[in-house]
């Protein structure tokens, strides 16, 4: 089983709300960067692709990098 | 036992939440947050059991029924209202399933929201139509308040009656189930934002620039009307018990239909009917200003690719009168384009989520 690539989104600019049938729901301020559904599931970028881009009023946000795994004391 | 008396306690209370899933009601907190109105005309639905009998043993092992089970509930409501923005985005919310809302102009008028409405593409958007509890109160006594679980708008329609407002109604279809007893904290009735029939201008004409012919339009014969005509064979899956348990549109079904003066020397939609020309349709109509301005509450139905039929249906005075359908199967999707799009601007933040 492959895992799904996901993705976060932020708004093309001011705030915006998209939903669409009973699953898809998103609410945006303006700058706000989200990474899953109203739902709390995850956007994968086939959800970006096929739900949000038609819109032309989302993006794909830099998503902040991961933290380093923190240093063993002592070692 | 007096008179019956009149029916000043009927309401009902609309939350602009979607349900998380069929089996998850919008909580009473947030319907309580909700929209309360009074209906011009309303059918309130009564749950309506079906059943099974063993009457077929008649003359058998029984002449009379001796037992009765039942096995599915149904419950639909027919509503109408006046044509209140916010009322007119709910039912579009619910009755076309997708919806992307905007400040058109946040700065300066941050109380202003737009939002457009499409049709769900059940390709991307999957099959089921968004879902709500309502909330009703037929009269003032307990077993008649009662929350409606997972309703749609099964089908809308927009009117202009002449020197009036205009006016919405649809029908809701539940899943059958309710919960009975008062909400607390239910709101007060709503005040309305009404927008005006006389108040509609009537654009027809080339795709993307569709001209004014407002002044030839017959004034109250305009009619808009939408429905996913749901899939109610499937709507019932195993283990769902006596209710629906989901929502799938089948076919969509936009109508609209109009009638046009014409001049008794012209042939115009009767060329065009024949010769299949592909025309767009856009109704605006703006009603009070929202805030500081410019926005205005704002209604605009637009068919992107249309070919009506046009039918010459009789004479006025010394204009013929023609009557335009678009039916369902006239309507075009060309591409990726859109085929219809619902714009209302008004100050609800959000429909749906």
């Amino acid at each position: 089983m492959t895992r799904e690539h996901t993705v976060a989104v932020k708004s093309k600019g001011g705030s915006v709300t998209h939903c669409a049938g009973d699953r898809f729901a998103i609410s945006l301020k303006s700058g706000e960067v989200k990474s899953v559904w109203a739902d709390g599931s995850p956007i994968t970028k086939s959800e970006f692709d096929a739900v949000l881009a038609p819109t032309g009023l989302f993006e794909i946000a830099e998503q902040p990098p991961a933290k380093p795994a923190a240093e063993k004391k002592g070692a | 036992m007096g008179i019956p008396s009149r029916m000043k306690d009927r309401a009902v209370v609309l939350s602009k939440l979607k349900q998380a899933n069929y089996a998850t009601l919008v909580t009473d907190v947030n319907l309580g947050a909700g929209k309360r109105f009074a209906p011009n005309a309303a059918v309130f639905g009564q749950p309506e059991p079906r059943y099974y009998n063993n009457r077929e043993q008649t003359m058998k092992a029984h002449d009379y029924t001796t037992q009765i089970i039942e096995t599915e509930r149904e419950l639909a409501e027919q509503l109408s209202f006046d044509g209140d923005t916010w009322l007119l985005a709910w039912m579009l919310a619910f009755g076309l399933g997708k919806v992307t809302t905007t400040q058109p102009n946040a700065g300066p008028n941050p109380t202003a929201y737009q939002h457009v409405f499409r049709p769900l593409d059940p390709a991307t958007d999957g099959k089921d139509l968004p879902v709500t509890t309502v909330y009703t109160e037929v009269a003032n006594v307990a077993a008649l308040k009662r929350r409606l679980h997972a309703c749609m708008v099964r089908e809308l329609a927009i009117d202009f009656p002449p020197s009036s407002v205009v006016q919405v109604s649809c029908t809701l279809q539940g899943s059958g189930q309710i919960t009975t007893g008062a909400l607390a904290g239910i709101p007060a009735l709503s005040a309305m934002t009404l927008l005006k029939s006389n108040d509609m201008q009537f654009f027809y004409g080339a795709q993307a620039g569709p001209t004014d012919i407002s002044s030839e339009i017959v004034r109250g014969s305009v009619r808009f009307g939408f429905s996913w005509n749901p899939d109610d064979d499937n709507s019932r899956a195993p283990g769902g018990g006596l209710y629906r348990s989901r929502a799938w549109v089948g076919m969509p079904s936009p109508t609209l239909e109009f009638q046009r003066f014409v001049d008794d020397a012209a042939s115009t939609p009767h060329d065009e009917w024949l010769a299949g020309t592909i025309r767009e349709v856009k109704i605006v109509v703006e009603g009070a200003q929202i805030g500081p301005g410019p926005e205005k509450h704002k209604l605009e139905i637009r068919g992107l690719a249309v070919i009506p039929q046009g039918v010459r249906i009789g004479q006025s005075g010394d204009k013929s009168v023609y009557q335009y359908t678009i039916s369902p199967e006239h309507w075009i999707k060309e591409g990726a384009n859109d085929v219809l799009t619902v714009t209302v601007l008004n100050t609800e933040s959000s429909y749906l989520v």
